[in-house]
């Protein structure tokens, strides 16, 4: 029963996480798509939307943050309940894993 | 610098489509949405693998949601194939990026033929309820099987070679910018004895790290273009919530067939484009 509960949690929180992390993206991509095709970044709010992170405006780098954050959020989640589990190999998976997406992140953002 | 009304909207719409088929046929949207960026908009390979990446990564969270629901993800499973799927998915990427866009095309164009003529087959021998799974070896794992409100037992066999061939997919997916999900799902369910509703649903998950992986690779060297990244992100998602719902509603044999007949056509015009050969014009 233990082993059960433990599974449901971990997979209730996954669950949680991608689905805001998912609506958040779409929110994003959406808000980003009605401004640019209303010309509203000429005018109104020309600030927020002129923003640049990586050479990409503000409300389309949320929307790339939010789908990179929904793999990583995860792999991290996985690794720290694999940890409280004693499964060991799989937090070993996870965390190397999560290392690689780190270092190419890494990679483009330095 | 902006993008045209009409652009937007043909984009919104084509991955819209994308995400309908891909969602109908189990595929996720990169194997539509790379030929049909390649094909009806003449946008370079390279940088229709780059937004595939991105539209496969929507629509694998997007049925990952639906399918750790009804629990039927393997999470441990995942975790373990991940690390090669992940590696491969880099090989894969940096390989594409070394590759000519006409070889990529033929390669691209020869992997949907493949993918056909497997769903083709799916089609003919879809009776997973009749198959005896090996139990009495191997790892025990049990699922809850919805149409027979039964849980359903299973072993997991050849973790090692699952990991070794896991990377095989993985570099399909970095190469060509789609899931992967075509060659994870044989593997675990015809050499792992996993059944195919978890292989699905598993691969599905599995997805999300190999396309982010390729996605960070192809953007590292500016291959994805952000101007369009918003519709595709839109098209796939509501594309993958209709196609899931169609699903429920339609003959999907038949569907699939016309589909199938589709796929073959795409994966002939890709390695016409890639011999540089006129077919036909769109």
């Amino acid at each position: 029963m233990t082993v059960i509960d433990e599974k449901n949690k971990v997979e209730y929180l996954i669950l949680k996480i991608m689905k805001l992390l998912l609506m958040i993206s779409i929110t994003m991509s959406i808000a980003s798509v009605i401004i640019e095709i209303s010309f509203m970044d000429q005018y109104i709010i020309s600030e927020m939307v002129n923003t640049n992170l990586l050479g990409i405006d503000l409300l389309k780098f949320l929307a790339i943050l939010a789908l990179f954050m929904i793999p990583v959020i995860r792999l991290s989640i996985m690794a720290i309940e694999f940890y409280k589990s004693g499964n060991y190999i799989n937090v070993m998976t996870e965390s190397v894993v999560l290392i690689i997406i780190l270092v190419l992140s890494a990679r483009i953002v330095i | 610098m902006r993008v045209e009304i009409l652009f937007f909207v043909y984009i919104l719409s084509t991955s819209f489509i994308a995400g309908i088929i891909g969602s109908l046929l189990g595929l996720g949207g990169g194997i539509i949405l790379v030929p049909a960026l390649t094909i009806l908009f003449d946008m370079p390979i390279h940088e229709a693998i780059g937004l595939s990446f991105i539209g496969v990564l929507v629509n694998s969270s997007s049925s990952s949601l639906v399918y750790i629901k009804n629990g039927i993800t393997d999470i441990r499973l995942s975790s373990i194939l991940e690390i090669g799927a992940a590696i491969g998915s880099i090989i894969g990427a940096y390989t594409a990026l070394l590759m000519e866009s006409n070889i990529l095309s033929i390669i691209f164009g020869i992997v949907l033929g493949y993918v056909a003529i497997d769903m083709y087959r799916k089609t003919r021998t879809m009776k997973e309820n009749n198959i005896k799974r090996e139990l009495n070896s191997g790892e025990k794992r049990e699922y809850f099987e919805e149409s027979t409100k039964k849980m359903v037992k299973y072993s997991l066999l050849r973790k090692k070679e699952g990991i070794i061939l896991s990377s095989v997919g993985g570099i399909f997916a970095g190469l060509l910018g789609v899931g992967g999900g075509a060659i994870f799902v044989p593997i675990m369910n015809r050499i792992m004895n996993v059944p195919i509703k978890v292989a699905i649903a598993t691969s599905s998950f599995m997805i999300g790290v190999t396309s982010l992986v390729g996605m960070l690779i192809f953007f590292n060297n500016g291959f994805i273009n952000v101007l369009i990244v918003s519709p595709i992100i839109i098209g796939i998602f509501f594309g993958a919530q209709v196609g899931s719902r169609i699903n429920m509603v339609i003959n999907i044999k038949l569907l699939t067939n016309i589909l199938i007949l589709v796929i073959i056509c795409i994966a002939f015009r890709m390695v016409m484009n890639g011999l540089e050969i006129e077919v036909f014009n769109i």
